[in-house]
């Protein structure tokens, strides 16, 4: 198989801001239940360590992708275990990508519900998500990176400013005693992180339109950094603010804006919340939405994936309805499945691959 | 043929500028600012809220004018229940419009629900999705309906009057979330706001401290015992008060600075409490006359105040200890943070370690003279 020419291209900005967001988007808003479960008081931890396997897969995929530039994990798979393993472990790779795109569009669709449109039902808020976003894959990488590059400091500077609305109800002395047994609850509350971390590996699909000779290993050390440590600060916020209630909560960060009150007059400010996290959210989903659709592209050998967006758009809605029947269903897999589903297919199935890129040194025929 | 078709899709579209189908408009909303919570005597629990009337713009301009005066700008609907849901339905039966529960400000709950356990009724405020953890609670004598009713005449309705009251005198808010993150403690136990109703001036206010044990309402704390209270949680808010040094002569002092920190201590079986204040305090007023020049004086009057603020906590302590016998300091966050693992083995036995608990207290308090006029009369 030749390699695919590919005159589109983005910034290794782009990509950082967009898998940051990715990254962050989901997790800001169940982070803090989920690590408390494990970490305790030590909840602010977790995120570091759970940036290893970020730091991982990140790794591999700008490795292998050395090794067979221009190509993309559906693509080179193939050269490392054989055209039709290959074509087999690809297909079900794209099927996990796109089950796993449809749960994020389902967790956004039920905190949208949950939270503000009680009464639409869910199908339509899906819709309008999957509709969007479809219109913005099928205008290309190009157009993806600039949507990041556009929304994100946005984005960035409103979450800023709202947590920073926060500080007149922390209560410091939450954090304290730190430590209480050990290191290990904070390393087990990193496991689940882990698994969303690994979804990094989807750099995979925007290496080949990276512009040449990018600082790329740079920027994602970077943008791992940079998600952890705004995953840990959230956290220990929630600490802050929230104490021995954290676990109770489902949505965290939505307690936590709403409990903004400054001098009775800078209050109520939630919605602002929902336009950053719809946002980025929009943006993660549309990322997975480009990753199944020029995967499925070349899976099949067809020069463009454009028509292939609608349909696997279609498929997305039906997947994020099918996958779980109610909200504690969702949050069970967020909570238990996920990681390992996560891991075998974004940090061992790559870390195979790497493998036997090394021993076997697979030749490429270049055209 | 193209062009039609985006013509006539546009014009399709255009319908769905016209909003939201199930869209609430704010005049078909009531906003409900207070909520008041009792027990009924047959056990069923009475569900009140206190309506804001949005008063009509063109209608203020003419009172102001010196047309007639604005009237109730609040109503106050109750409805029963066996539940807190059973009498928020029989509630939106009686109120015409949707309740709408985003702007709910004040809680107040009747002290018969309180000593009952209310906990279990109060989920509503913490699950549901309009409600905010920003909620201030407050207990009250009676019944808590008897004091939404009320009309006054600073304030349009109770939630601003009970707010600024708490803003004047704690330090930190009180809010829905502290008082479920005390609830969730190892001692259950904590201090809410106690309001009661000056039927001279016919303002509620905050008398004191409702003190909780085990989720339950055990008792109020009067004024002196809360100031008490304060001090020992860091939470006193700046306040004048005043020293009698000799023969019914003192002085005014002002606080203008103060900060209590809490030392544990686990000695052997013997579990310690060292309470250090630290303050600062301004001579506002004096009727000493020249001697409050003497350094002398001030040191007199010093000690005096430390002597007073000693009292204070102490009285409060051992009626904590012996009478209430509920850890309303927070004793048992301080004895964790310090003592992580001995806590895990005691935890369960707290509330028979709080009452031995030797209290040490050691005041630190400076006075100056700052005023303008030196020699008071």
């Amino acid at each position: 198989m030749d390699i695919q020419r590919n005159v589109t291209q983005i910034s290794v900005f782009q990509i950082a801001l967009l898998l940051a967001m990715a990254m962050n988007s989901t997790a800001i808003l169940t982070a803090p239940a989920i690590t408390v479960q494990y970490a305790q008081r030590d909840l602010w931890l977790s995120p570091l360590f759970s940036s290893v396997s970020g730091i991982i897969v990140l790794f591999l995929a700008i490795h292998l992708n050395r090794r067979f530039p221009g190509m993309t994990v559906i693509q080179y798979s193939e050269y490392c275990i054989g055209k039709w393993p290959g074509k087999i472990i690809s297909g079900i790779f794209l099927l996990v990508v796109l089950h796993i795109g449809s749960i994020i569009v389902r967790e956004y669709a039920e905190f949208v519900k949950g939270m503000f449109l009680d009464e639409t039902p869910l199908l339509v808020i899906i819709c309008g998500m999957v509709i969007l976003s479809t219109y913005a894959t099928r205008s290309g990488i190009e157009v993806i990176g600039r949507l990041a590059q556009l929304f994100v400091p946005g984005v960035m500077l409103t979450w800023v400013i709202l947590l920073l609305l926060t500080i007149p109800d922390w209560d410091v002395m939450n954090i304290f005693p730190a430590f209480d047994g050990g290191i290990l609850p904070a390393i087990r509350g990193s496991i689940t992180p882990q698994g969303w971390f690994s979804e990094m590996f989807l750099l995979s699909f925007l290496l080949p339109h990276l512009k040449k000779n990018s600082p790329i290993k740079k920027w994602m050390i970077i943008m791992v950094v940079f998600a952890a440590i705004n995953l840990s600060i959230l956290n220990i916020i929630s600490l802050f603010v929230f104490g021995n209630l954290v676990p109770t909560l489902t949505y965290p960060v939505m307690s936590l804006i709403r409990y903004v009150n400054i001098a009775d007059f800078l209050q109520h400010i939630d919605a602002l919340l929902l336009i950053i996290w719809v946002i980025g959210v929009f943006l993660k989903i549309v990322l997975f939405q480009y990753c199944i659709a020029s995967g499925c592209a070349q899976w099949l050998n067809v020069e463009k994936f454009r028509p292939l967006v609608l349909p696997l758009g279609f498929l997305m809605v039906l997947f994020s309805l099918w996958s779980a029947s109610s909200m504690q269903d969702l949050s069970a897999y967020l909570k238990d499945t996920s990681f390992f589903y996560a891991m075998i297919f974004f940090l061992i199935y790559p870390l195979g691959l790497f493998l036997i890129a090394i021993v076997r040194k697979p030749k490429i025929r270049r055209d | 043929m193209q062009k039609y078709i985006r013509w006539f899709t546009s014009f399709c579209l255009l319908g769905l500028l016209a909003g939201c189908w199930d869209q609430t408009e704010i005049d078909q909303l009531a906003i409900i600012s207070a909520v008041g919570i009792d027990l009924t005597a047959d056990n069923k629990i009475k569900l009140s809220a206190e309506i804001a009337v949005p008063k009509n713009a063109s209608a203020g301009q003419e009172s102001s004018a010196g047309g007639q005066s604005g009237g109730s700008q609040k109503m106050v609907r109750s409805a029963i229940g066996e539940d807190f849901n059973d009498a928020l339905n029989h509630l939106q039966s009686v109120v015409p419009r949707r309740l709408f529960w985003g702007q709910v400000n004040i809680l107040v709950i009747g002290d018969k629900l309180a000593k009952a356990g209310m906990l279990n009724q109060l989920s509503f405020f913490s699950g549901q999705k309009e409600a905010r953890l920003t909620l201030y609670p407050f207990i009250t004598k009676g019944d808590a309906v008897d004091i939404l009713v009320k009309t006054f005449p600073l304030e349009t309705d109770l939630s601003d009057l009970m707010s600024n009251q708490s803003k004047i005198q704690f330090k930190r808010r009180i809010t829905f979330n502290k008082m479920l993150q005390n609830f969730n403690s190892v001692s259950e136990a904590m201090s809410l706001p106690w309001v009661l109703y000056d039927k001279k001036n016919g303002v509620p206010y905050i008398g004191g401290r409702a003190i909780f044990k085990n989720g339950k309402f055990i008792g109020a704390a009067n004024m002196r015992e809360t100031e008490g209270i304060a001090w020992v949680r860091n939470e006193i808010k700046h306040k004048v008060t005043s020293v009698k040094v000799d023969h019914g002569k003192g002085a005014g002092l002002n606080l203008t600075y103060s900060k209590t920190t809490l030392r544990p201590k686990i000695a052997g079986d013997q579990w310690e409490m060292h309470i250090d204040v630290q303050g600062e305090e301004d001579i506002i007023e004096s009727s000493l006359g020249k001697e409050i020049m003497e350094p002398k004086t001030i040191d007199r009057i010093q000690k005096k105040a430390v002597m007073q603020i000693k009292s204070n906590i102490d009285e409060v302590m051992k009626k904590a200890q012996n009478q209430w016998s509920a850890d309303i300091f927070g004793f048992d966050e301080v004895y964790y943070r310090k003592y992580p693992n001995l806590w895990e083995t005691h935890k369960k036995n707290w509330n028979t370690i709080f009452p031995h608990i030797k209290v040490f207290i050691n005041v630190d308090l400076k006075v100056y003279q700052r005023g303008l006029e030196l020699t008071a009369n």
